[in-house]
Formats: C-alpha cells, structure tokens, sequence
C-alpha cells in the first residue's frame, strides 16, 4: 500500500499538450476557473492549547470506557476502527467543513507519526477551515440574514463578528452573554446583530433564544399552556418580560434626540426642496434607516394577552419578569434585565446551558445526541447515557466553557475514529454509540468539497468585509444636511451594497455566474434555486432549518450543473492533478484518492482504465464525472 | 395508520422525514408519507368539495402588494383614487381600474374578491400568512397551498414535479413541515427553464449512459456495505431524475417550443412568459404552478410605471384564460391572483402609496367559479373592508375547498402540532356554482 501512495503522492512533470476532458472540443482554451491567491483575509486562528494533550487523551479514554460499558451491557459490538484514508476524509469534512486535497491525503497516510490523528485534529481546529465550517453551524442555528426583517438592517458585521469569535475561541458563555446584552449600533457593537435578528418580534425571541442556548421548546406556551411539556403561558410571558423592553429601532420621533424633528422626514424634505425630482428612496433612505437601528433597553412592561384564559392571571394583567426554571438575580438599577438574563442563561449553576451545547457537539460529531430530539430537552429526557452527558457538561464548564476544546475531546475517542453504522438506525431507540451514524454531507460540506476538487485556494475568497462600514455610513442624524446623506449613500452604494459585491466577485471569483467562495463566504440567505440551497441549506427562517435529505433537483445539480462540469476544465485543481500524473494507472489512482479519499480497488482499476482505454482523455472526464455522482461521495463514511 | 402519528411528536423533522426513508426499503419515500397522511386525510373529508373539483392551481403572486385603488377596486372622482380612472366592464354595473382593459372584457369569467384584510404590514410576514394562512414564527414552518395539494391528492404525471414555482424569492415556505418530497421545483427563468436539465452538448446520450453505468460500478462496494434506506433512497432519486430527463413531458418547461404568435399574445415579459410556462405545466399534469411577478411596491411615483406593469399582467392573464379555455384545460384549473396586502389611498410625498393591510383585492377563475362575481366591498376611499371580511384563512380555504381539500383535516406536524390546510378559514362558497 504504501509504496504505490508514495509514488503516487510524489508530485509530478507537467505534461504537454493536455486537452479538456470533455468531448468534442478543439485544442487547449484559456482557463476560466478562478484561482484564490492563497491568502486568506481573516486574522490568524488561536491555535489550540499543545501543552493539554494528554488531558485531552485522558477525557477521550474515559468517555470510551463509559461507551465500553455500555456496549457490554447491550452486548453490542463497536464498528471496526476507520482507516487513515477514511479518518483522513471524515476528519477533514467533519472539522474542516471540506474533503481533504490530494497532498494533504499524501501528508497523512504517509506520515509514520504514532500520533498523527491527534496531530492532524488539533491542526484542523486551529484552521481556517473550522472557522468556516463552525459558521456554517451557527449560522443554522442563529438564521443568519444579511437583511434580517427589514431590508434597511445591515448585519455583515455580526455575521464577521461571529466569525470571529469562533476564530479567536472566545469562551461559549462570554459569546452568549455579549449576543444578549449588546446595545448599540452594528458597526459599533455588531454582537446586537443577535437582537435586530427578530427585530419587533420580542416574544417569540426568547422561544427562540431558549431553543438554541437552553435545547428546550416554550414556544407553545405563547399562545396556551405547553401540550407536552410542563410551561405555562404565565412562565412563558415571565420569562418574555425579560427582553420585551429590547428595541432594535431608534424612534425618529424622538423629540430630546432629534431636535430638529424627524430625521427621515427632514433630511427627505430637504433633498426634495434641492431637487424635486430626487429619489429620496434607495440608498438614500437606506444609510438614513442604518442609522436609526440600534440595540437599547426601554423599560417597557409585559402584559397576558387579550384572551388569557387560565385561572393564574387575567387578561392584560401585567407580569413580572421570572426566569423558566432556577433562579435568577433582581433587576436593580443600574443592571439591565437583559443583563440579569444573559447571566441566569450562561450561569454554569443553569442547568440546560452547558449540558445543551455539549449534547449538540456529541450530536454534531455522532449524528445522534445523548438526548434526542436535541432541541427538545425537557424533565422527563432520559439521556442514553447520563454519565457521559454529565461528563462531557463538566468537561464543557471546567474548560471555561471552551467548545473547540470539548470537540477536540469528541475527536479524539475511539467511538468517533469509528466506521459509520452500517444498518438502519431506529431513531426512536437508544443508540449507543458503536461509531457515528451515516450521514449524508450537509449541503455547505458538498459545496466546500466540489471546490476543493475545482478551484485552487478558494478560502482566499472571503466575503468583502464591511470593517470600515462605520467610517463611511456612521451619520449624526440631528445635524446631518441632505446633502452630505447624498454623499454617504453614494459610497455606501460603491462599497457596501449587494450590487458592490456582486462586482467585485464577477471579477474575482465567478464562473458561469456562479459565485465560487466557501459557502461561509456567499450571502445569506441564498435563492431557493441555488445549489446548496438545492441540497438543503437553510433559509434562515427556522432554527436548524437546514436538511439533509435527497431531491430530484440535487441529482439533476450534479448531474449537469456548472460545478461539475467546471472540474472538468483545464485549470480545475483535479484536471492539473490528473495531467501531472505520468501513467494513466497514476492517474487512476489520483482521480480516486482525490474524490473518494481511498485507492480503488482492483475491479474499479480495470473498469477506469478500459473507460480510458476507449475514450481517451475524455475518459478521465466520464471516470471523474462519475465518481463525484457516487453515493460514496455524497455520505460520510 | 393513524395512532402511529403520536410516536412522532418527539421526533424533529429531520429525523421524522429519515424514520419514514427508513422504512420504506427502497422505494421512494413518498409512498408512505402518503399513507401515513393522504389516506386518513381523505377518509376525513368533512367540507364537501363543489361539483367540479379544481384538479389544478395557476396561482399568480403579486410581490410587493399591489394597489387594490389602481386595479380591482377602482375609486374614481376621490383624490385618493389617484390618476387611475375606472373602466366598463363586461358585467354591467361593474368596473375595474383603466390599467386592466384586457380583464375588463372577461369580467363575466372573473370572481373579484374586494375585501381582503389581512393583520401585517410587513412584506415577508403578511407573504408568508397569505401562503400558508399562518403566521410566520421560527419555530415551524407551514406548507403553501401547492404542498397542500400534491399532499392530499396524487400527482397526475410520474415524471414531472408535482408543484413549481416560477420566479420565486427567497421567502416562499415551499412545503414547510411536509416531506421534502413535495418541495415545489423552483425556475428562477421561464425562458431558461427546469435547472440542469441541459446536458452540456458534448454530453450525448449514449455518453450520458456509459457514465452512469460507471457510476454504478464505481459505487458497488460502498452500495453493498451501506445498504441503508436513506442511501436507497437517493438511488431512488437518481432513477426519477433519469426518468424526468428522458421523459418526452420535460418540454413542458421549454416555453421555446411555442409558436411565436402564441409567446407574443402572453407578452415577452417575465410574466407573460410565466403564465405560458404555467399553461404548459398544467397541460402535462402538474398540480400547482406558482407564477410571481413583483414590482407592486410602489412607494415611490406609482403612476410612472403602473400602467406597464399592470398591462402585462393584463394581458398575460387575458391570454390565460383562452389559452386554458381553448385547450379545455379552464374548468380544471384554478387561477389565484394574490397579494399580500393593499396599498394606502392617501397618495404620499413621493407620488407613491404605502403598506395597507386593511384591505385589498384578489381575483379568481376558473374551476368552479362563477364568473361576474365582486366579492366584498370597501368604503369611498378604499380604506376600510365595509362589507364581506375576507381573511388569507379565508381565502385559502376557497382555494382549497375548490380543489375539494379536507379543510377540518388536522394533519401533525413532526413537532407534534395540528395545522389545517387554512387554518379554519371559512370558505367564500357563495362563489361557486
């Protein structure tokens, strides 16, 4: 095995004279894939912490042996141990968001380092690749809009911001604590992008903040009391009364603010008066509007709705604020109730906070959480093995809430270095754990791996940062003239609109019309006809609304599709690879090592090589071309 | 089949959808979403369909809200009527705004619904509430009518799609909670088409089959150790979207194969050209074709370009309607013109009109429906509903009862929740017969 790895992974002579896979066309034209510089416009990733390995070995030993106990008294047996090749696959799409490229297989499988699994997990974790496919997750869980209810919000920054902190490690409960409690404007404080996402919609924000951070439904309980779960209307609005003072708009008609009255009114009148026949719309009402959105508390209370019909209160009756389970502080002055709430939320003393996010990493990693549904945790959940969640919960709190850490536990144990189970898993039983279930590739990690196959460096391609945003849109509404708006909405249109965007990327990083970026890097949501929208990427409207379940139109994409036909053009990272190979049996092997991850076996050799054979280079296009319509490709293994 | 529901109260969509692909053995999934919900749902069937059941949907979207004063409802010799005067029509005693000439001379076919009111203001919430008769929280997500339909009733042609939708935006529900089975299929272009059903021209078809002979022998070992249901079900998709390439009714999405003169009198424009490729679906057996066509959010000089916009869809519908009759396709066949709030009759500083959920206009025809019909009226300035309250729910469950859906049906969502195909909406029955 080695040998022929080695020869293989050598890196080679370029040929001549090479044609484009695809039939029927005429000499070499030029290439019109894009190429990233290989640069990368993110500031460096925190690497993870070398020194705590052998904590790290020690917390993975033990969650295998509490699995091993398991598997005793169930009497299963575990799924056999992956190969390097197929961990090397697994490990690259489940941290890195994308398969791995042909050298980096090379690096791994050739490396005689008796740790280099361990190597290689810590190496991706501390990558690019992670942040972006760590934003993939959130942006799932956090619906992710770049104009979130109103086309006139700007949230890139929190999008940027979020990235970020995923980037810098920042401790899980600071991140939420600062998500809930920002105030400002984006450009000054982008975590209030967390509360201009459900802008005016103050009561369902905390159905909504309580199924991310805490995996547990009220939503129910809005309207009347919870079918199947113990809350209340009353606990629900209680809770509510929390975040019902959060407005995510300064009011224009602010008379101690905007002395010189409303801003849009004025600053429109005024451009009218210069010029009759002005659009005081667009761009222009749109920094005007940016302006005026911004995250501040306004003590405002709570009252039952109109048609409460519980003995426990009367209709518009007001309620105090009381958090859904525990206790948390008062609100004084000085000590906003949205501070009091991010504390009670993130407290390691709050029951569901840690134990959430550590059920969802498990899940994240297996396919199946130690509670199911993971969003739907509630008194009567029977973990299927409470002593791993509760260690995985200590191991999450005792880190300083360090998510990438309890990860790089998860990755490092036997069970997950696992084959996928094999046989059909019912859902509706316990699992326990024998290796991670077949998945099906998320959408993004499709994406992100056709791209690996086609385009070389493509995380050069990030987003155009809107870092100077505030240099630019940042306006004193009371004093501004029409004028000076006019201005202002001009560059914001030069630099900061879609159609800016839509510019730059035409010349960087675009073939056919199809925007080539990380799929962290392309606008969200994206047009139901897209191709990761094809595949299941979310909307952005509900929690979790991404999916992973087949389609005609997914077969149809990868069937005929620019992407991949685009592999099959000079300039194609796997099109290089295939013609620097010398032999064509050198080149077999690459095409599958490229695609698959693994050599093919010897039916599949001689299969690829009479399609060579017979058709020439176009047959490397069939053999390349059919691969990626495998099965095999889209699942992990 | 209908005491097994419950077991899915717990689980989450996802899981839902893939304990379904799981026991299907390879089949493809839809058989059996189909008796978990399509049969009970039929037996329930309280609310009596009109005689002649709707078999189809043209259901054409006004994106934007479009002003109910500048078209349905006309307030001539008010200053909030504006610049819009109004027009005889084919029924005596009704009139309609100058900007529709064409609808004006087949009133006689057309039920006009005058008092619609809805509860939002905001694009995406009073979109989504006029689709799926719900309000838009983050929790769930609710079907549109096209998933309703394809949910309750069998698709009429195996190979194509049972819904789609042309020119959609983002914020279409699809079919929210239902399997991803029904999702309506999306064509951003009428003149280009059903996505990636274009080989690229070097791709024959005797190369397009050695490569999935390829793809089958490349795949065999992986097939034999992960013989698994979600993976046979995705074998199951590969064999539909062969079927779909090689079937003969894929030229249903290619609006090219029309003469000239037909794609002329449906207008060369994104909604004439929509409302062809509807025609054309629904010929071969498509169940919903959602047409949308925006532009209706006029905040700024309405009257610079209302007259064109609506002239298209004037024209496109005129065009409709004959076509459909001509072919003998207009008593199957629903068509819904819809929007998702009116606009305010105070003209503002801009020449333009604002957001106006508290009435607007919506217009029917076709199966079922008596022509010559106004629904509802609103008072001197349009402002107000004055007589006939017509909610989304309400609406919706006309457009259902017409299909003869089961509108008391309660069908549960993955989480557990009951939802109705209108949410208990009543009918507007008075406009059938």
């Amino acid at each position: 095995m080695r040998k022929s790895v080695i020869s293989l992974f050598a890196g080679l002579v370029l040929l001549h004279g090479a044609c484009v896979f695809a039939q029927g066309k005429k000499g070499p034209p030029p290439s019109k894939v894009p190429r990233g510089s290989g640069k990368v416009e993110w500031g460096p990733v925190t690497p993870v912490d070398s020194t705590s390995s052998a904590k790290v070995r020690d917390a993975a030993g033990k969650i295998d042996r509490i699995l091993a106990a398991g598997y005793a008294r169930q009497q299963i047996t575990p799924n056999d141990m992956l190969s390097d090749s197929l961990f090397c696959r697994r490990v690259y799409l489940e941290i890195g968001g994308r398969i791995p490229r042909l050298e980096e297989i090379g690096d791994f499988v050739q490396s005689r380092d008796s740790r280099k699994r361990e190597k290689l997990i810590d190496q991706l974790l501390s990558s690019h690749d992670y942040v972006s496919h760590m934003f993939n997750y959130w942006a799932d869980l956090l619906r992710l809009k770049d104009n979130p209810v109103n086309n006139n919000q700007i949230a890139q920054p929190y999008h940027e911001w979020i990235k970020d902190s995923i980037r810098t490690n920042k401790p899980y409960d600071k991140w939420v604590h600062e998500m809930l409690t920002a105030e400002g404007r984006i450009w000054d404080n982008p975590a209030v992008g967390f509360a201009m996402r459900d802008s005016n919609m103050e009561l369902e924000a905390v159905d909504n903040m309580v199924e991310v951070f805490l995996g547990t439904q009220i939503g129910c309980a809005q309207c009347h009391d919870h079918p199947f779960d113990r809350w209340t209307q009353r606990e629900y609005y209680e809770m509510a009364a929390y975040w019902y003072g959060t407005r995510t708009r300064a009011s224009g008609g602010d008379r101690k603010r905007f002395t010189k009255g409303n801003p849009l009114t004025r600053l429109r009148n005024e451009l009218k008066k210069m010029d009759p026949k002005a659009n005081t719309g667009g761009a222009f009402s749109r920094v005007i509007n940016a302006n005026l959105f911004e995250v501040y508390e306004q003590p405002r209370r709570l009252k039952l709705p109109h048609d409460y019909q519980y003995d426990n209160g009367k209709p518009h009756q007001v309620v105090s604020m009381k958090p859904i389970f525990g206790k948390a502080d008062e609100v004084v002055k000085g000590r906003s109730s949205r501070q009091v709430l991010a504390d009670w939320m993130t407290s390691p003393q709050n029951p569901r906070f840690a134990k959430n996010m550590a059920n969802r990493m498990w899940k994240k990693a297996f396919g199946v959480g130690l509670i199911e549904p993971a969003n739907n945790i509630n008194d009567e959940c029977r973990p299927s093995s409470p002593e791993l969640l509760d260690f995985l919960t200590a191991e999450l709190v005792t880190s300083g809430f360090d998510v990438r850490h309890l990860q790089r536990v998860i990755f490092n144990t036997k069970a997950w270095q696992r084959e996928a189970t094999a046989v059909d898993v019912d859902l509706s039983q316990p699992y326990y754990f024998p290796g991670p279930i077949l998945r099906r590739m998320t959408a993004e990690q499709i994406w992100d791996s056709l791209l690996t196959l086609a385009v070389y460096n493509p995380q050069s391609f990030t987003r155009p940062s809107m870092d100077d945003l505030a240099t630019v849109v940042d306006l004193d509404l009371d004093r501004v003239s029409a004028s000076e708006v006019q201005k202002v909405a001009d560059e914001f249109n030069s630099r900061f609109s879609s159609g800016a965007e839509r510019s730059l990327v035409r010349k960087r990083n675009s073939y056919k019309g199809e925007t080539l970026a990380r799929a962290s890097e392309l606008p969200t949501p994206l047009p139901p006809d897209h191709f990761l929208r094809q595949f299941g990427q979310s909307d952005r409207e509900l929690i979790e609304g991404s999916g992973r379940e087949g389609s005609v139109s997914q077969i149809l994409t990868m069937f005929n599709g620019e992407v991949t036909h685009m592999m099959l053009e000079r300039g194609s990272v796997i099109y290089d690879t295939v013609m620097r190979a010398p032999t064509s049996k050198d080149r077999i092997d690459a095409i599958f090592y490229s695609i698959l991850t693994r050599r093919p076996r010897s039916n599949e050799k001689s299969v690829a090589q009479r399609e060579i054979n017979a058709a020439g280079n176009a047959g490397y296009g069939n053999v390349i071309w059919a691969l990626i319509n495998t099965k095999e490709f889209l699942f992990i293994q | 089949m209908r005491t097994s529901l419950p077991r899915f109260n717990d689980l989450s969509r996802r899981q839902f959808v893939e304990s379904i692909a799981r026991s299907a053995f390879g089949v493809s999934i839809l058989p059996v979403a189909d008796a978990l919900f399509g049969a009970a749902a039929r037996a329930g069937a309280v609310n009596a369909a009109p005689a002649r059941k709707a078999e189809h949907i043209i259901y054409l979207y006004m994106n934007g809200a479009m002003s109910h004063i500048d078209t349905f409802d006309p307030k001539p010799g008010t200053e909030e009527g504006g610049e819009t005067k109004s027009i005889d029509t084919s029924v005596p005693g009704v009139r309609i705004g100058e900007h529709l000439p064409g609808l004006a001379q087949k009133m006689d076919q057309l039920a006009v619904v005058r008092s619609m009111t809805t509860e939002t203001g905001a694009h995406q919430q009073g979109q989504y509430l006029m689709r799926t008769s719900y309000k838009m929280i983050g929790s769930i997500r609710h079907p549109f009518m096209g998933a309703w339909l394809t949910h309750f009733e069998d698709k009429l042609n195996k190979d194509l799609p049972g819904s789609v939708v042309v020119g959609g935006g983002n914020r279409h529900p699809g079919q929210g909670y239902l399997s991803a089975e029904l999702a309506p299929a999306p064509v951003g272009n009428p003149a280009t088409g059903l996505q990636n059903t274009k080989p690229p021209k070097y791709l024959d078809e005797g190369n397009f089959e050695k490569r999935r002979r390829l793809i089958g022998q490349f795949e065999s070992g992986f097939r034999r150790k992960y013989d698994t249901a979600e993976v046979k079900a995705y074998a199951d998709y590969y064999a539909e979207a062969v079927r779909l390439l090689k079937s003969p009714d894929l030229e249903a999405f290619d609006i090219s194969k029309e003469d000239d003169s037909v794609k002329e009198s449906y207008g060369a424009n994104r909604i004439g050209q929509g409302c062809l490729l509807a025609r054309r679906l629904v010929e071969k057996g498509v169940r919903c074709v959602e047409v949308e066509h925006g532009g209706w959010d006029n905040h700024n000089n309405i009257y610079d370009s209302f007259s064109n916009r609506a002239g298209q869809l004037d024209t496109a519908i005129v065009a409709l309607l004959e076509d459909l009759q001509t072919r003998g396709l207009l008593s199957k066949t629903l068509i819904v013109l819809g929007t998702e709030f009116g606009r305010t009759p105070k003209i503002n500083a801009n020449a333009g009109r604002d957001h106006h959920p508290g009435c607007f206009s919506a217009l029917l025809a076709g199966a079922g429906i008596r022509g010559g019909q106004v629904y509802g009226s609103t008072d001197r300035i349009g402002k107000s509903v004055e007589d006939g309250h017509c909610y989304p729910q309400d609406f919706n469950a006309t457009i259902a009862y017409a299909c003869g859906l089961p509108l008391d049906k309660e069908v549960f969502s993955p989480s557990g929740r009951p939802f109705k195909v209108a949410n208990s909406g009543s009918p507007l029955k008075s406009l059938f017969g």
